[in-house]
């Protein structure tokens, strides 16, 4: 793999990380404040940190039809207003590149509790 | 920056545009203005849509797992 797209991964996760928990978007119903379109997402906790992260064609419709991390989340008691999202859209060249890369990389980097059983698909 | 891609398991836009003008104009309209929205070019979309029929996580053909029973 290209080192250069391990850079991108890298400097993703470090976007991902850095949003402060209070920019993040809450959790909603409709989730109208993510965006239509394709991008990498973390769920963050306000103070466990980043608890999955993921790709998506359409982010705001892949919180809409529900998420299997906010559904451990509720099982494990945290607070629904605890939690919230990060996303960094892909731009056309990085979906072309990175689209396959990047999740795993970026979970390799941070090992996301909640991301434990995205390794079983491979 | 925004050539084809060279890997072969992505749509070529030619296939993609073949596919486009045999769609009914209304869905082929919808799949005009979501490229247009997203800033990515239509056989993108096409693509995605159709890697997304076949496994709901995939983004492309290239990590598309398509579980047909």
């Amino acid at each position: 793999m290209p080192e250069s797209i391990q850079q991108e991964a890298q400097a993703i996760l470090d976007t991902l990380a850095s949003i402060p928990f209070e920019d993040c978007i809450a959790l909603t119903k409709e989730f109208r404040e993510l965006p239509m379109s394709a991008g990498i997402y973390a769920v963050k906790h306000r103070t466990l940190g980043i608890l999955y992260i993921g790709k998506a064609r359409t982010l705001r419709d892949r919180f809409r039809g529900g998420h299997k991390a906010l559904l451990w989340a509720f099982i494990e008691e945290l607070k629904a207003t605890d939690i919230r999202i990060a996303f960094y859209q892909l731009d056309f060249t990085q979906w072309v590149r990175l689209s396959s890369e990047l999740e795993s990389l970026i979970i390799q980097a941070i090992n996301p509790p909640y991301n434990v059983k995205i390794p079983a698909r491979d | 920056m925004q050539n084809a891609p060279a890997i072969n398991e992505h749509l070529s836009p030619e296939l993609a545009q073949i596919f486009l003008e045999g769609l009914p104009e209304k869905i082929r309209n919808g799949l005009e203005m979501r490229a247009k929205t997203m800033n990515y070019p239509v056989w993108a979309v096409i693509e995605m849509a159709i890697a997304g029929y076949l496994d709901e996580e995939a983004l492309s053909f290239v990590d598309c797992k398509p579980k047909l029973d």
